[in-house]
């Protein structure tokens, strides 16, 4: 078996010892694991940024490397990696107002492009770009629990960790999330078939 | 009724996703009643969650550059080194020596010497500082009342040096102040030279000897002791005198003086005449030279015993030499008692 094997058997608390100990493959390895899950989540919450959003996974990957200690191990290394992401996006939105108000123009001209074509392709995006327009009318702490929740498929559980409050208060952030959005997405009811439809084709 | 308890709005996620409204149980639909409008709602939230977890797979995930893995894993390296450094210098440094962790502190070397300093400290301190040693000194300094008055000047010494004096010290004083009294009080009977110079080194010594607690000198003592010395000196002068006169004499017209006869006149007196009646030689004779301290009598009889073994020609000299009988009375009554 070979050494890079052998460190992604390792759980993510094991790796983080290790990186401690200035082992640079357990660091490589935390990093494949992470990197592009972080990267998306940085990317859906900093307005589909991308060149931000790259800045901001190394900014958070360098917070590792020069003080691993900062990661308690009896914490979840995963919840804890989203609440330092989550907290690095709550500091730009309040370092960037100005962007923030600006974006849902850039969304909302997105969306026209979008919705002027007409295949399926393109509802498919409309509605992407009309979810992420409904998403940017919510507040910080609704929208990177929908983040968290629906697309980077973080448990209930590691929310609730990641944003420190109850589960129950996540559920109930979760369900008026939805209700909202059903509000704004009702006319893409059949969304769901759609891309049923279109992953058989692919 | 007892159902509504057992559900939360928290659980209507759960709901949405696995039952359509028509699947709820009666009191699952009352429980979801209080928070949507009704059973159309309720279906269209599900089919708007049911879109909203398809959305991940619809949308194009994107992935980091390699650029950003290269810097950060540079990035780790260089920590590394740099951490390697820093442990390398807290396990070889003077500090990690001082304090090394991997022994116990009573074998740490910074502890020791701490230990050894403090030890260092407190001996100092007691032996200068020791609060026990003054009270003594200050008990010691108490002046009794007989010693008030004699030891004035010396009372003042002590305060100022604060010297510790014991009782054997004090004795031991004593003992030297009584010696020097009867020194100087000593009745001068036989005074020879080294007699004077020894007189003379206690006189300088007299100073200190004022200086003694106790005493009271009589300067009468002294006056008449210089006299003494004084004439001493004198007559020792004038004997030198006569004896260069004495050598003059000898070195011109004798090689030896041989003394025959010894006429000691009044013994008594403070200054006297030694009469001796000499004759020249050119014999073998023993060529140490005469003065007054050398006259004696074995070199007499011996003079004599060779005077009369040889034959040589004499010629009678009367010498008259002035010395204080009570130096030379000894040996000028062997010479008369010769005669």
């Amino acid at each position: 078996m070979a050494v890079k094997d052998i460190y992604k058997e390792l759980s993510d608390e094991e790796l983080m010892d290790l990186v401690k100990k200035s082992d640079s493959n357990a660091f490589s390895a935390i990093y494949d694991r992470y990197a592009k899950m972080t990267l998306n989540f940085f990317y859906k919450m900093l307005w589909k940024d991308r060149e931000k959003s790259e800045d901001f996974v190394q900014d958070l990957f360098m917070k590792i490397v020069n003080k691993p200690e900062l990661y308690n191990s009896s914490r979840p290394f995963k919840t804890w990696l989203f609440s330092v992401a989550n907290n690095m996006c709550k500091n730009e939105y309040r370092k960037a107002e100005v962007r923030v108000s600006a974006a849902p123009e850039i969304f909302a001209s997105a969306i026209t492009k979008s919705s002027n074509t007409g295949d399926k392709k393109i509802d498919k995006d409309a509605f992407i770009g009309e979810l992420d327009e409904a998403l940017k009318e919510m507040d910080q702490v609704k929208r990177s629990t929908f983040i968290m929740r629906f697309k980077q498929g973080l448990s209930i559980k590691e929310i609730s960790e990641v944003l420190e409050c109850s589960q129950g208060t996540v559920k109930s952030r979760i369900f008026y999330t939805i209700k909202h959005l059903n509000k704004k997405l009702g006319h893409f009811k059949n969304i769901a078939c759609l891309t049923l439809l279109l992953n058989t084709l692919i | 009724m007892d159902n509504e308890f057992t559900y939360d709005p928290e659980d209507l996620e759960r709901l949405l996703k696995e039952k359509s409204f028509s699947e709820l149980l009666p009191e699952e639909k009352a429980f979801v009643l209080q928070f949507v409008e009704n059973d159309l709602e309720y279906d269209s939230m599900r089919e708007t969650l049911e879109s909203l977890i398809a959305v991940p797979s619809m949308e194009e995930a994107i992935s980091p550059k390699a650029a950003t893995k290269e810097a950060l894993m540079a990035a780790f390296s260089a920590k590394t080194v740099e951490n390697q450094k820093e442990e390398r210098e807290e396990k070889t440094g003077f500090w990690a020596w001082l304090w090394n962790t991997n022994k116990t502190i009573l074998y740490r070397p910074g502890f020791q010497l701490a230990s050894l300093a403090l030890v260092l400290v407190s001996v100092f301190y007691i032996a200068t500082f020791s609060p026990i040693d003054r009270t003594a000194q200050v008990i010691k300094k108490e002046p009794s009342p007989k010693e008030s008055t004699a030891n004035e000047s010396k009372k003042e010494e002590r305060k100022i040096t604060l010297e510790s004096v014991t009782e054997e010290e004090e004795e031991e004083e004593e003992e030297e102040e009584v010696k020097a009294i009867d020194v100087i009080t000593e009745p001068i009977t036989l005074v020879s030279e080294k007699d004077i110079e020894e007189s003379t080194l206690d006189l300088n010594e007299a100073p200190e000897l004022d200086q003694l607690e106790g005493i009271l000198l009589d300067d009468s003592k002294f006056e008449i002791e210089d006299k003494k010395i004084e004439r001493e000196a004198d007559e020792i002068e004038q004997i030198e005198e006569n004896n260069t006169k004495f050598n003059y004499q000898e070195t011109e017209s004798y090689t030896e003086i041989i003394i025959t006869d010894v006429i000691l006149e009044n013994i008594n007196a403070d200054k006297t005449t030694l009469i001796y009646d000499a004759r020249e030689t050119t014999g073998n004779m023993a060529s140490t030279p005469l003065n007054k301290t050398e006259v004696s009598s074995t070199m007499f009889s011996k003079s004599r015993n060779s005077l009369a073994a040889s034959d040589v020609s004499l010629s009678d000299i009367s010498i008259n030499i002035p010395i204080k009988a009570s130096k030379y009375s000894s040996l000028l009554s062997k010479l008369y008692t010769a005669q």
